[in-house]
């Protein structure tokens, strides 16, 4: 169906390597590497979670994240970040999505690595589907039975 | 023109295509025209909050098509409220 993981700079079909992202980004120029990692958590709304599966439009995908990287990198002045996406399966526990930046203080590589991390949640086509005992669910999906006007003629 | 046309998530689900192709539209289509295409297919998608990306840049409905464009559909994505 979709191409491999490995066609791509930022999208992973593995866990994330974290170690792998702070080895790329930090320097002797750096005080301070920050890194976030994004993991399956087990309750989502009261439900029951089994896993996580990611889609993504991969291309596009990979191009938002490298935009974001770079916008990271015009704001926050000396500033080296690295991240990398998971897609398909993601066991509880394991992580999804890693963020690291090296800065030659803390407060950049703090900003910097929320701010990369939030835009990647909010701009980047991937998807999230939980799996459950019962059934399975898109995170950001409209209900169905909600979608107005769904009934109406045309 | 000839449009290809894929399909996400969620809308994968409920149109159970991965893609579709879309060969009827006139000369002079835009992103509207194509959802309103679309739309008769799956009336759904009329009131479907879905973004729309022309050959990987996010469009409006106005933007015009060319004939070979990739239109994806996009559903919301999960982190997008937080």
């Amino acid at each position: 169906m979709s191409s491999p993981a490995g066609n791509w700079k930022y999208l992973t079909e593995g866990e994330p390597d974290l170690s792998s992202l702070i080895a790329r980004v930090a320097t002797t120029a750096d005080g301070a590497v920050c890194t976030f990692q994004g993991t399956a958590r087990e309750q989502s709304e009261g439900k029951s979670v089994r896993s996580l599966r990611y889609d993504a439009y991969h291309p596009m995908a990979d191009q938002v994240i490298q935009q974001i990287l770079e916008e990271a990198r015009t704001r926050f002045g000396e500033l080296r970040v690295a991240a990398m996406h998971r897609i398909g399966d993601c066991p509880l526990g394991e992580s999804s999505v890693a963020v690291a930046a090296a800065s030659p203080h803390r407060p950049e590589a703090f900003a910097a690595c929320r701010f990369v991390i939030d835009e990647i949640k909010s701009r980047a086509p991937i998807w999230k589907q939980e799996v459950y005992a019962d059934g399975t669910a898109w995170i950001g999906e409209p209900e169905p039975s909600r979608a107005p006007q769904s009934e109406k003629d045309s | 023109m000839r449009i290809r046309v894929l399909l996400f998530a969620g809308l994968r689900e409920r149109t159970g295509l991965a893609e579709t192709e879309l060969v009827d539209l006139g000369g002079e289509a835009t992103v509207q025209d194509a959802l309103d295409h679309l739309s008769r297919r799956w009336p759904f998608l009329e009131d479907y909050p879905l973004a729309v990306a022309r050959n990987l840049e996010v469009v409006n409905r106005q933007t015009p098509l060319a004939d070979g464009d990739e239109v994806a559909l996009l559903p919301p994505v999960s982190g997008g409220t937080v």
